[in-house]
């Protein structure tokens, strides 16, 4: 009886453990971190600033998730963080050794950088002529849940496409608008709307973009597409949307 | 003296309580909602020009709009009026023709007209036990007649609940005739409303300087969300926070020398202090993830804020250096835009309830929430009266946001705009 009840505690608690957290993404941290170490190594700190400091900023961020057990977030920081040193890295050994076929602005790093990247389908031609806050129908918006910021599993797919189309128009920058539907105060909906923008940035950046070529802006629930009070607005404005800088 | 004290313990709970004004006194349009009927004979001319353009009586409609507005009294109609050739004084008071008609209160007035101005010798009486509370002096421009009368309405307030009105206070607030958010400003009682922005853009969440001569509000007229500060006397406007990502949600602090804001240039959404050009931000949050809507204690030792660090939008305070952190609200699932009550007691915001939003004051410590509003369209953005016995919000229930006035436990609502489009997000002016 004892044993009995013991064993199905014991089954409980795993199916917890198992099923209902998430597990603490340690893998994660520790090849952030590392990867932080060999950026530094290379002189990142100095030859590739911008994207060393967003490495550690990344690094902080993890970090400070991991503390209070959000773990998809914190997850989802480290693989940001170890993308951006292999970024810094690369850019600070090219600085390092020039004359290697002179590296132009915006042209992604070697390595694995591209791994995972569905090539998009369309490569827009005439990529010169593109002018600046122009929606491109190859770039599709992304959605969200009411108050959340994570990106889907649907999501995922849509950036991977977005994430190829931008490597085939390497000149290409865009700007990554977070929107929100109209529930809510004005400044939540702004910090709302940074985060989801900053989340399709991040992803993209795992993927391999230039984080150079991607910025974001946040409009909150001001710039609705749908103007209508009801939750078939509501799915259509919470979103991002891509847009050529 | 021995007279005195009663009554103006009663008048004060009236003032508190208006669940006591429905005890005692005549029920008006509204039923279950009463006010304190209070007669106001026209003003007597005891000079020797005779007020030909009738300026005694527009400043006694200022007046009596004012007392109106603020949902305490109960004006009675002149044509009650049993009393002839009564004087100012006490003694010429026939305190009997005033309780017939059913007024408990008296404010009478003698005005000598001059060149330029008018002077006003004010008397505010207890019909029921036959005293005077009140004795007053004014002297105003006939070219500003508003101002005077919103003094001497004031006073009136002062005399029959212990604490001056709201009137000649301002309310800040957004518009959407244009087409775009724009910031305006008007006054309380709805005269002078005036356009104080131009951007063609999105402005959002103006907030009042201490001494009431500046907006401070969010713009996105440089392209992202930036923090700017317009002068209402000079109209002069600069750049107080244009660092990358947001700068948004600003509150000055009760001295006007420091500005807590929401700042993201390190990363996150955080709560920084800036001083008061703008400079040495100080984080004072840092959860790595949303903290906005700075609202400072009375005294400016804490700041009360969104936080979404529980996995939802929530009420949480703080003192003024980051430390402390306490968690308010717990009820619901989406509670923004607090505001700290001027007495310092009680915090204002909305909160999700179902489909809408309603809005809510709780005390600090997290006890005794009460709902103000109560599901009709959304009612959002709370801001309280300088003295903190109203709360003007935005609300949807007549259609658009038009802007509202409440008493701060609920019971009296007023409508202030008319605005065909969408007025929202009003925060009331310092006195």
């Amino acid at each position: 009886m004892m044993k009995n009840l013991s064993l199905t505690i014991l089954a409980v608690v795993l199916m917890v453990v198992v099923v209902g957290c998430p597990r603490p993404p340690t893998k994660e941290m520790a090849e952030a971190r590392a990867a932080l170490d060999s950026a530094k190594d290379a002189g990142a700190p100095t030859l590739a600033q911008e994207e060393f400091r967003s490495a550690e900023q990344m690094l902080a961020e993890a970090t400070a998730y991991m503390d209070e057990k959000k773990y998809d977030d914190a997850r989802n920081s480290a693989l940001t963080s170890k993308k951006l040193s292999e970024i810094a890295r690369d850019k600070a050994l090219k600085r390092r050794a020039p004359g290697k076929g002179q590296a132009g602005e915006g042209v992604t790093p070697e390595g694995e950088t591209g791994a995972g990247v569905i090539p998009g389908q369309a490569v827009v031609t005439g990529k010169g002529s593109l002018g600046e806050g122009v929606t491109i129908k190859e770039l599709e918006p992304v959605y969200f849940a009411f108050d959340d910021y994570s990106i889907s599993e649907e999501a995922k797919d849509i950036l991977k496409v977005n994430a190829g189309w931008l490597e085939k128009n390497e000149n290409v920058k865009v700007q990554i608008e977070g929107h929100c539907d109209e529930r809510g105060s004005a400044e939540y909906n702004i910090a709302l709307g940074e985060r989801r923008a900053k989340s399709a940035r991040n992803y993209m950046i795992q993927l391999g973009i230039d984080p150079s070529k991607l910025s974001t802006i946040s409009y909150g629930k001001e710039r609705p597409v749908d103007p209508g009070h009801n939750e078939d607005a509501w799915v259509k404005n919470r979103r991002d949307e891509f847009v050529v800088k | 003296m021995k007279y005195l004290r009663p009554t103006i313990f009663i008048l004060l709970s009236v003032a508190m309580s208006s669940v006591l004004w429905a005890k005692v006194y005549i029920t008006i349009d509204s039923p279950g909602r009463s006010r304190f009927p209070i007669a106001i004979p026209e003003l007597k001319n005891t000079g020797t020009i005779p007020d030909v353009r009738g300026f005694s009586k527009d400043l006694l409609k200022v007046i009596e709009n004012d007392l109106d507005l603020c949902g305490i009294f109960q004006i009675i109609d002149p044509k009650a009026f049993l009393e002839k050739d009564g004087g100012l004084s006490r003694d010429e008071v026939n305190f009997q023709d005033w309780s017939t008609i059913g007024a408990e209160g008296l404010v009478k007035g003698g005005f000598v007209l001059k060149e330029k101005e008018i002077a006003l010798d004010l008397r505010i009486f207890d019909v029921i036990q036959g005293f005077q509370i009140s004795a007053k002096s004014y002297r105003g421009a006939l070219n500003n007649l508003r101002e005077m009368g919103h003094k001497v309405a004031n006073e009136i307030v002062k005399a029959f609940t212990g604490e001056k009105g709201f009137f000649g206070t301002r309310l800040a607030f957004i518009s959407t005739v244009t087409g775009n958010k724009e910031i305006y400003i008007m006054d309380i009682d709805g005269e002078n409303m005036r356009r104080v922005t131009f951007d063609n853009s999105i402005a959002l969440s103006p907030v009042w300087s201490p001494d009431g001569t500046k907006l401070l509000y969010t713009s996105y007229k440089m392209k992202g969300p930036h923090l700017f500060v317009h002068d209402l006397i000079t109209g002069n406007e600069k750049a107080i926070s244009q660092r990358p990502g947001l700068n948004i949600g600003a509150a000055w602090s009760p001295d006007g020398r420091r500005i807590a804001c929401t700042l993201s240039f390190e990363g996150s959404s955080e709560i920084y202090i800036l001083d008061e050009s703008g400079n040495n931000p100080k984080q004072l949050t840092r959860t790595y993830g949303i903290n906005v809507s700075p609202s400072w204690s009375p005294d400016g030792s804490r700041i009360a804020f969104v936080s979404d660090r529980g996995g939802n939008p929530q009420i949480y305070i703080m003192d003024a250096n980051g430390k402390g952190v306490q968690r308010v609200t717990f009820s619901g699932k989406y509670n923004v835009s607090p505001a700290w009550s001027p007495r310092g007691d009680r915090i204002a915001y909305s909160g999700m309830r179902g489909e809408y939003f309603d809005i809510f004051s709780i005390a600090i410590d997290g006890s005794d929430m009460i709902q103000l509003t109560h599901g009709e369209g959304n009612n959002e953005y709370p801001s309280w009266s300088p003295e903190g016995r109203y709360i003007a919000f935005s609300s949807t229930r007549d259609g658009h946001p038009e802007l509202y006035l409440m008493s701060s436990n609920g019971i009296y609502v007023r409508r202030l705009t008319n605005s065909h489009s969408g007025a929202l997000s009003p925060t009331w002016s310092p006195r």
